[in-house]
């Protein structure tokens, strides 16, 4: 699960402006709407909601942004059945620094993953995220982060496959190895284990060899179905 | 004085320069070819090699013969053999195929490959053919030509490795192999060859097949180790299947081979 990168749709960064008819400055402040899937559930019977259970973790790339602040919309709970509560937003991860001096260079391109650790609380049955970005330095044109992506957990939930026994056996052993199984070949009646084996493995090698060379270009056959009949063939 | 203005008497003949003489049979012209060819192909064996070269010379109105001769002038690994190839394709090129029409058509593609495995044993050459053959009035592209030819060759040696180890899996020497050997040998072959397969890396999302791993335990099943395990395995069974000649053995081992051998579309 931790794999996949959950479904939600980001929308455009919206900058955020102070404006008035003589001054409009650049507020160096941009938010990112982040909603999920809708899922109609059976108390809300007007409209379906945007619904997440759990978000574990957020990797995204990093382009020129200072300070990063994550806010999530919990899911109303319902009063009465009827009217939908209280919606309230809460910050849940509170201007996290992305580039140790906003004037630098450093940090401003890097990746970032913020993981369950760094949540002011667990994300849990939220309808909205929204992601502030901030930027106060006036060197850099444009700031924004790339490559956004939601997880459900941060844990890989399954392990990587075990290895093979023979492939971590201890090599130190490897001529002493060799020995005993040469002789014990001999007691079964193999006299030559070592060149059945070699001789095995270049045909192989022979094998593989042919394998790569062959010619990759169609004859040019016009056969339909394995006969070749002139009526079949198509005016295309 | 007079003798010398007589022609074509036989006194006049030593007259003649050793120039004139060699130009008559265009030994110069020989010499040059035949030098040549030992220098860009290098054979272990010069010797060997000149007396093959004046041997085949003999063969020069079969067009198939003739082309077939520069294929095995070197072996398939060496960079030289691709000329060697363009060269042979040329020759048949030559060949008549109808009215003022000159190529290389299937029949003496088919020809060419025949000759080429007439070394191996019939039911090899039969399965291999069906899967490169070519219909006889088809025109062979260089590509295919080329392809043909060096499966061909490769498995002129394949077979000759047969050879060598049905030799060494012939532990008492009495000219047969016991059945069983050979079924694990052949099994733990064709495992590995199946393993590794050659269109790895998906071109369009980029990722792997687990393909390295593969190869690695294909090599392990290859190696003493997992060879010898698998030969114990195979003579605890207690069944006697009896023995194979080296024949049967070459031909059911030349199945793995042949499975990787593309067919023709």
């Amino acid at each position: 699960m931790g794999d996949r990168p959950l479904h939600c749709s980001i929308k455009n960064p919206i900058l955020l402006t102070v404006e008035d008819q003589k001054n409009a400055f650049h507020s160096g402040c941009k938010v990112i709407d982040v909603t999920f899937p809708n899922v109609s559930s059976p108390e809300t019977q007007t409209v379906p909601i945007s619904f997440c259970e759990r978000v574990g973790e957020i990797c995204f790339k990093n382009y020129y942004t200072a300070y990063v602040s994550i806010r999530v919309k919990f899911k109303a709970a319902p009063e009465n059945g009827a009217e939908s509560g209280e919606i309230k937003w809460k910050t849940c991860v509170r201007r996290m620094r992305l580039m140790p001096s906003p004037h630098k260079e450093s940090g401003s391109q890097d990746y970032f993953a913020i993981s369950k650790k760094q949540f002011s609380f667990d994300i849990s049955n939220i309808s909205a995220m929204r992601i502030i970005l901030q930027q106060p330095s006036p060197v850099w044109k444009e700031f924004r982060i790339e490559d956004l992506r939601l997880y459900r957990s941060s844990e890989m939930l399954s392990k990587p496959p075990p290895l093979p026994a023979w492939l971590t056996e201890d090599s130190a052993n490897s001529t002493k190895h060799k020995l005993e199984l040469q002789t014990k070949a001999k007691e079964k009646g193999i006299p030559n284990l070592e060149s059945i084996s070699s001789s095995l493995q270049e045909l192989w090698g022979l094998s593989e060899e042919m394998a790569i060379n062959q010619s990759k270009t169609e004859i040019g056959r016009y056969e339909v179905d394995g006969c070749y009949e002139v009526n079949l063939l198509a005016y295309t | 004085m007079a003798d010398k203005k007589k022609p074509n008497s036989a006194d006049d003949r030593p007259q003649e320069t050793d120039r004139q003489f060699l130009e008559r049979y265009s030994i110069g012209t020989l010499m040059k070819d035949v030098l040549g060819k030992i220098v860009s192909n290098r054979p272990k064996d010069p010797i060997t090699f000149l007396s093959d070269y004046f041997d085949s010379l003999e063969d020069q109105s079969n067009l198939v013969l003739k082309a077939r001769n520069i294929i095995e002038m070197t072996h398939h690994s060496r960079p030289v053999f691709e000329m060697n190839v363009r060269q042979a394709y040329d020759i048949m090129l030559k060949q008549k195929v109808g009215k003022r029409l000159y190529g290389v058509n299937g029949t003496s593609y088919t020809d060419l490959i025949k000759t080429l495995c007439r070394d191996m044993p019939q039911p090899v050459t039969t399965k291999l053919l069906k899967k490169i053959e070519c219909l006889d009035y088809e025109a062979i592209t260089f590509d295919v030509f080329k392809s043909g030819v060096f499966t061909c060759c490769v498995l002129q040696d394949y077979v000759k490795l047969c050879e060598m180890l049905f030799n060494s899996l012939d532990f008492q020497s009495s000219g047969k192999v016991d059945k069983i050997l050979s079924d694990v040998v052949n099994e733990q072959l064709k495992a590995a060859l199946a393993n590794t397969r050659t269109d790895a890396r998906n071109p369009y999302t980029g990722q792997t097949d687990p393909f390295s791993l593969s190869i690695v335990e294909a090599g392990y099943n290859l190696g003493p180790d997992g060879l010898f395990y698998a030969l114990e395995r195979g003579m605890r069974s207690k069944s006697q299947l009896g023995g194979q000649t080296l024949e049967q053995f070459t031909i059911e081992i030349c199945d793995a081979f042949l499975s990787k051998v593309k067919r023709l579309r």
